[in-house]
């Protein structure tokens, strides 16, 4: 707090001047003949320098002695110009100034949500985004494009189900890894797919502890700033139109890892023989047996002949579900995008508008439109104050479409590969779910609802409807108390609401079956305990979200000596709140619907055993809240050496802490030296060169994480008495701390001559401490046998490395953009190691290695010692002897260190490199990603699964099968019986680990821009283009035919190529 | 002056600020979530049965000789933990974690309820009706699973080795990092009969919820624990106790449907003999469609006994599957009923050597059990004879409500000298009476995490 109230003081402190002649002047761009506001403006040999107003003008002091002096103005994006003026000055000098050709320096000013700095004079460690780049490529949502161009972001995609996006890698364990995304200037609480890309004038993404520590608690993972189109004043109205359509090819099902039909059949015959169904078929709850299982039970019972099921059996060998799938569920995606924006601005007065529409149908014909609106105005009523004022509003609606691959199901969440959901003609045929087939035929005698599963058409009496109506406001006052020094308020709300229908209606297989389950048949009549009709399942959610920060700012030059700082307090609220509640009996034509009696056990029809009617309703509200002070400030000395500082305190309402454990400082120290503007430097080729060196602590908080035993009520009360129940949420633990993050960034800035050249290369170190991890408990404590708990310690290291280069720069242009990362992290405490290998081994997800010295998320495998060749049974290692004791391998016998260690399971060399062409009027861009040094592991037949779940894999085919297969194989041979250890070892083996490297070819764009008619300038310019997507891999290392992007995830679909043709237009 | 005024409003507007913080970060951060600390709060903690009422430990009554698999069924498990223990293996015969099929945790889930609750009421000095209920409540669940525990984890009781034979870990206060050692056989029995008979006196005759215990509840566990422990005088005072205090009514079978899939009647899955709402953990093993009644117990149910019937659905090939659970799905339960109260009632007497009072409580049972047309009394002369009828009925009774294991245990200490058999896929598994694997294997996961003393094996 001292240090608040020192800030303010120093701040105020008034700045004398002294003047004796002057030069006036306007500088104007040659482009657009618009005056250029806050070009830098100084006289070669003096220390003065000076912004350009809102009009280009300026005001510059010059002693009055003088005769002549050279004007220098500088100004990003523009080349540096110099005018030599006869003093004493007789008109009003006009300064033209020409688009810089500089290709790195696109995006100049970086924003970090609090100041807009020149990127020359930050020491963090920055990277941008421009709008160029940025729309290479052509989409919905703004994140997604990131990844192929930004720098140092990589999605990992290997080590659990949904893709994970990254910035420098790892800064926690168990806490929230995504970064902290700020819209403008505060962090955007809603759903970012919200915003259009549209709007996005250039994205900067705040990567080390120096640029992102100003965020503090959430800044750990690192901050991407997506600043928006704003208006400028004294610029005319101009209006452009952005339209495009994409058309997405279907998904290759090939890609599924489906067992073959004929197979699977004889897989099936086979157990069958053996009696391994009987129980299942012969029980009294009618479990679902396949069709094939079935049809032999059929011929065991003498109902069919043996001609007729083999006639089946043959037509079904020739049956591959995926082939219906690609027939009638999947299309190709057509995706509609129109957006419309004008602005303009007068002396007081700047706006801009704009209106988005996306219309989108994917694959299964699933819909999703959004309209978004924007307005915002800025009001600048005398010189001293701005008022802005903006207003987003969004609109979206999801709506659910066919049943893909993995919505159809017969057990669990699998179906045979010989399934067969369409006749020949197309229509619809039942396929046994859930129940004995041949049972569900006969029962109920026809007093039921039709109780088959028909998922050809199923999708179109089963739907979800999500809709997701969004306001974002925002106002801004900014006073200047006296030059140099600001204050500003900010305020923003936002208010999401959504909304999400999914209905069942009386038609869909759920609705039917859940009625038919709680039937009754009493003396021949049917009573219905779940009245027959829809069931509908509504849920809402909101968001209110209250930023307010209020901010000084100070910013001037003495001399050489050049000064800006910032100081603030804010305040943060997030609250969500909503409700879910499920109605029966639901009719949507005239919205009635029927009460159901919770309080009773009712018998399953087909069970008989005894269960509650569902009630599914429940409420919810959730509340974060954040204080915070901080403070910004960095020092220049002669343009050659910048200091910088920063710091900032947050606290924030985590349940029953007491307020003084809630503050949590963040700092940061960073330097620069610009050593080309030294006099002794002398380096011809490298005219530009900078070092730059931060260091800074940030903290990552997971708001699940409380200090107190609490409980949590159970939205429904206990059915056996009505009465209120209420269970644990977190158990008490005293020793729980922040997690924090450390981080050392040292980087240089190179240009060659002429900007041939230009980059960056940073090296960064971090450590992160106090991290939460999932430690595995005694569990005798009666505590959840994993709790999460500051177990760990890590540290990671790597570099960035980004160049520009123009390789021709004639009328025929080619530039290239490299962004290479190293990343390497390693564990360098674990309070609890697990001794036992199981721990290490998943084949869902990559678990926590937690071991010293190795990647936090590492690819463990069991030592593989090939196929018996004489069984054709798997082997691994015991005490280092070959051994097929399967149990003692998966148990107590293998220690971690008996494992197989590869290496990391998350990308450790990654980046892209884009290529632009431009010949006259084209323009052609190519986008390349690359991903290396790292492993996955793929997933295989796995025997106990296959027979007790269905799930097959392909594998199985090439399974051994005879004494020699050994030499080409390593798939085990079928047992024809269940061992979960024997398949937890195969599946769990080095031999089915695989390089994770690979590169792909992310996007090709090519542009066309029409040539305008100088007198005629209503039209100022048109551009078609066309943008291909999601190309594929050049190249990969595994040999299994897998895109590692697309491993985990038993039937991951490759995203398909996409193809978009657009124009736009600027009136 | 001025400047001190300025300083004066400018300290005042911070520490407005500061203040005003203060209150802006009290906001709940769920509005779903409490720190406990009212009698609401504990009731619903005990209330919450999901926690404290289910999954009591099924892998006694899995190792026990009342059912078998066939060959198809056995290959048709799917963890190989499951095959081990159905087959006695020593070790590696739990359920992995991610099953949620670990019985050592699902046993001491509740009791850390039951020690936050008693440790909460007694932090924040609630007392009272409400409050004293809540501790009887507390304390009979706790009991209750240590009991469960001891007869898995442990030998079966014997006084002349229980202060040296492994028991269960005592916990008895929330605080997860206190280390967890292995208490005796003799304090393990000590803490649940401490518990069982505090809960006694807090305890109500009825409660709102029948998966709440009552006053009975506690008496019939005490009987249970001292018959184990072989002390008949407490076990029938208690076993009296407990019939005397409670509302629970033994069924007449003669009313019931055999046709029915679950002829024993419930209202909302608890019928009207159990005295606490409980169910044993869910197994592939004791499921309908698996498990076989053995047809030697089968075998011995008289034709006129209704049970036959009731308990038994036949498979059509000549085996039989259990239908006779309390809780109006296949779900089994090992709620202490009035029935195993007047079977303990009566074996006690007879062991004590009152036969016609040993007669009196078995007839009480069985003219609920038998067809009311053809029932005829037992009458006892012989103590060796009544004992053996006594056993008898008991086993007959108790059918697939976990507490076989426990009186295996129990007999063979005495000298029954019952040894199981099975066989599976040719191969001949056989438990020899008091065989250290009566003290089934603690998890190896546990063992090794927490550092805990294996079962001598």
């Amino acid at each position: 707090m001292k240090s608040f109230i020192l800030i303010i003081t120093w701040l105020t402190v008034s700045v004398s001047l002294y003047a004796q002649q002057h030069i006036t002047g306007r500088v104007i761009s040659l482009n657009d003949s618009l005056p250029i506001e806050g070009a830098s403006v100084s006289l070669q040999g003096a220390d003065r320098t000076v912004s350009t107003n809102n009009k280009g003008h300026f005001t510059i002091q010059i002693a009055l002695n003088v005769n002549t002096a050279v004007v220098v103005v500088n100004h990003v994006g523009y080349e540096p110009t110099m005018i030599t003026v006869v003093l004493p000055q007789r008109d009003t000098l006009n300064i033209f100034l020409q688009t810089s050709s500089r290709l790195l320096d696109e995006v100049e000013i970086i924003s970090t949500g609090y100041q807009k700095i020149p990127k020359e004079r930050a020491t963090g460690s920055f990277a941008t985004v421009s709008n160029e780049l940025f729309n290479q490529q052509v989409g919905t949502d703004i994140l997604s494009r990131l990844p192929a161009i930004a720098n140092s972001i990589v999605m990992d995609n290997g080590r659990q189900g949904v893709p994970q996006m990254m910035i420098r890698g790892l800064s926690t364990i168990s806490g929230p890894k995504d970064p902290l995304v700020i819209i403008d200037n505060f962090p955007f609480d809603g759903d970012i797919t919200n915003i259009n890309p549209n709007i996005v004038a250039n994205i900067t993404i705040l990567k080390d502890a120096s640029a992102s520590s100003i965020w503090g608690a959430r800044a750990a993972n690192g901050v991407i700033v997506i600043t928006t189109k704003s208006g400028r004043f004294n610029q005319p109205i101009t209006l452009s139109f952005n339209s495009n359509l994409t058309i997405g090819a279907k998904p290759d099902l090939g890609y599924i890892r489906q067992m073959a039909s004929g197979d699977y059949i004889e897989m099936e015959q086979e157990l069958f023989n053996r009696g391994f169904y009987n129980s299942q078929i012969n029980s009294t709850s009618r479990p679902v047996i396949s069709p094939m299982v079935d049809l032999l039970n059929k011929v065991r019972n003498g109902t069919i002949t043996e001609e007729q099921a083999q006639q089946q059996i043959n037509a079904w060998r020739i049956v591959d579900a995926r082939d219906q799938f690609n027939q009638y569920m999947y299309k190709p995606s057509v995706n509609q995008q129109y957006f419309l924006s004008a602005q303009g601005g007068g002396e007081k007065f700047s706006w801009t508008s704009s209106v988005g529409y996306d219309h989108n149908k994917d694959n299964l014909g699933s819909t999703y439109q959004r309209v978004n609106l924007r307005f915002l105005n800025t009001y600048r009523p005398i010189k001293q104050i701005s008022i802005t004022t903006s207003l987003y509003y969004t609109q979206a609606q999801n709506k659910s479409g066919r049943y893909g691959y993995n919505n159809v199901s017969m057990k669990g969440n699998v179906f045979v590969p010989y399934m067969q959901m369409a006749d020949t003609r197309g229509n619809a045929v039942p396929v046994a779910k859930n129940y004995n087939q041949s049972y569900l035929d006969t029962a109920g005698s026809g007093k039921l609802l039709d109780w088959n599963y028909y998922p050809l058409t199923d999708w179109k009496y089963q739907t979800s409807n999500n809709k997701i109506s969004d306001i974002l406001a925002t106002a801004a006052l900014d006073y200047q108390i006296i030059k140099g020094l600001n204050a500003t308020a900010n305020y923003q709300y936002e208010r999401q609401f959504g909304l999400n229908s999914n209905i069942a209606d009386v038609n869909s297989y759920m609705a039917r079956d859940y009625i038919n389950r709680f039937t009754q048949i009493v003396n021949g009549n049917t009573v219905f305990i779940v009245p027959t009709g829809g069931i509908l399942n509504k849920s809402n959610n909101i968001l209110n979200a209250n930023n307010l920060r209020g901010q000084l700012s100070f910013d001037n030059i003495y001399g050489k000596h050049s000064i800006t700082a910032i100081a603030g307090l804010e305040l943060r609220s997030a609250n969500t709140s909503g409700y879910q509640e499920r109605f029966y009996g639901y009719n949507p034509n005239n919205l009635t619907t029927a009460g159901v009696d919770y309080t009773r056990a009712y018998p399953n029809f087909i069970t008989k055993r005894n269960s509650f009617i569902q009630r599914n309703q429940s409420l919810n509200e959730r509340t974060t809240r954040f204080v915070s002070y901080f403070a910004n400030t960095a020092y220049t000395f002669d343009n050659r050496y910048t200091l910088s500082a920063s710091a900032r305190r947050d606290a924030s309402n985590l349940f029953g802490l007491k307020t003084n454990d809630q503050w949590n400082p963040f700092w940061s120290v960073g330097v620069a030296w610009k050593l080309s503007n030294e006099k002794f430097y002398s380096i011809d080729f490298l005219p530009y060169l900078n070092l730059r060196a931060t260091y800074g602590f940030s903290g990552n908080v997971n708001p699940a994480m409380v200090a107190v035993n609490t409980i949590t009520y159970s939205s429904n009360n206990s059915v056996f008495n009505g009465n209120p129940m209420a269970w644990f949420s977190n158990y008490y633990n005293p020793r729980l701390k922040w997690e924090t993050s450390k981080m050392l960034n040292l980087a240089v800035d190179f240009h060659t001559k002429n900007d041939r050249i230009a980059g960056s290369i940073e090296y960064y170190r971090k450590k992160g401490e106090n991290l939460f991890g999932i430690a595995p408990l005694d569990y005798t404590t009666g505590v959840d046998p994993y709790m999460i708990r500051n177990v760990a310690s890590m540290k990671g290291n790597g570099w960035d490395i980004q160049l520009k280069s123009f390789n021709i720069n004639r009328t025929f242009k080619w530039q290239t953009i490299l962004n290479f990362s190293l990343y390497k992290d390693q564990i360098i405490e674990y309070q609890i190691e697990r001794t036992l290998a199981s721990g290490y081994i998943s084949t869902s997800d990559v678990p926590i290695s937690g071991i010293k010295g190795k990647p936090v998320y590492a690819i463990y495998a069991y030592k593989w010692a090939g196929l018996d060749p004489n069984t054709g049974e798997s082997r691994g290692y015991l005490n280092g002897e070959i051994s097929k004791d399967y149990t003692l391998i998966t148990g107590t016998g293998t220690k971690v260190e008996d494992l197989k260690y590869y290496g990391s399971a998350i990308p450790t060399k990654f980046g892209s490199l884009i290529n632009s062409v431009s010949y006259r009027n084209f323009n052609l861009q190519v986008g390349i990603s690359f991903k290396f040094g790292y492993w996955f592991r793929r997933n295989s037949v796995n025997y106990t699964d296959l027979f007790s779940d269905w799930r097959g894999h392909s594998d199985y085919g090439l399974r051994w099968q005879k004494p020699g297969d050994e030499a080409y194989t390593i798939v085990p041979v079928n047992p024809y019986s269940t061992d979960y250890n024997r398949d937890a070892f195969y599946t769990g083996s080095s031999a089915l680990v695989e390089k994770g490297d690979h590169i792909r070819l992310q996007y090709i764009n090519l542009a066309y821009d029409f040539e305008m008619p100088k007198t005629r300038r209503v039209i100022k310019g048109i551009q078609i283009y066309f943008n291909a997507n999601n190309l594929g891999l050049l190249w990969k290392a595994n040999k299994a035919g897998i895109d590692p992007d697309f491993n985990i995830g038993a039937n991951n679909l490759v995203t398909a190529r996409n193809y978009a043709i657009g124009v736009r237009t600027k009136l | 002056m001025k400047k001190k005024i300025q300083s004066a409003i400018l300290l005042s507007f911070m520490f407005l600020l500061f203040s005003g913080c203060e209150k802006f970060l009290e906001k709940k951060s769920d509005q779903a979530l409490s720190i406990p600390t009212t009698v609401e709060d504990f009731q619903a903690l005990l209330n919450s049965y999901g926690n404290l009422n289910i999954d009591f430990i099924a892998s006694g009554e899995v190792s026990s000789d009342d059912y078998y698999l066939t060959d198809d069924n056995f290959n048709s498990l799917y963890y190989e933990s499951d095959k081990r223990l159905y087959t006695w293996r020593p070790d590696f015969v739990s359920r992995p974690l991610s099953s949620a099929g670990d019985e050592w945790y699902n046993c001491y889930k509740p009791i850390y309820v039951c020690n936050s609750v008693l440790q909460g009421l007694e932090d924040n000095n609630l007392t009272g009706v409400k409050a004293d209920n809540i501790k009887g409540q507390a304390l009979v669940f706790r009991a209750a699973h240590y009991l469960d525990g001891v007869q898995i984890w442990a030998s079966a009781y014997n006084k002349q080795s229980a202060n040296t034979d492994l028991g269960m870990v005592l916990r008895l206060d929330p605080d997860m990092n206190i280390p967890s050692v292995r208490s005796s056989v003799q304090a393990t029995y000590d803490l649940i009969i401490n518990d069982l008979t505090n809960a006694v006196a807090l305890l109500p005759i009825d409660q709102p919820s029948a998966t709440l215990p009552v006053k009975a509840t506690a008496y019939s566990l005490l009987a249970r624990t001292y018959l184990f422990m072989g002390e008949y005088e407490k076990a029938l005072q208690n076993a009296e106790n407990a019939l005397r205090n409670t509302n629970s009514q033994l069924i007449d079978f003669n009313t019931l449907d055999p046709n029915s899939d679950f002829p024993i009647p419930t209202v909302n899955n608890v019928s009207q003999e159990m005295m606490l709402w409980s169910v044993m953990l869910y197994t592939d093993q004791l499921d309908q469609s698996m498990a076989k009644i053995d047809p030697t117990l089968y075998n011995i149910y008289d034709n006129e006994d209704l049970r036959k019937v009731i308990y038994f659905g036949d498979n059509n090939d000549g085996s039989y599957f259990f239908k006779g659970a309390h809780l109006g799905t296949s779900g089994l339960t090992n709620s202490p009923t009035p029935a195993e109260l007047l079977l303990t009632i009566s074996e006690c007497n007879a062991r004590l050597g009152d036969l016609s009072k040993a007669a009196n409580a078995l007839n009480q049972l069985l003219v609920k059990r038998w067809k009311a047309s053809e029932f005829i009394p037992q009458t006892f002369s012989n103590n060796e004879i009544a004992l053996k009828t006594i056993l008898n009925e008991r086993r007959k009774e108790l059918v697939m409500r976990g507490l076989r294991w426990a009186d295996l245990k129990r007999l063979n200490r005495d000298g029954a000298n019952i040894t199981l058999t099975r066989t599976v896929n040719g191969q001949v598994f056989t438990l020899p009476p008091n065989d250290l694997r009566y003290a089934i294997a603690i998890p190896e996961n546990v063992i090794e995490i927490g550092s805990i003393q294996q079962n001598p094996r």
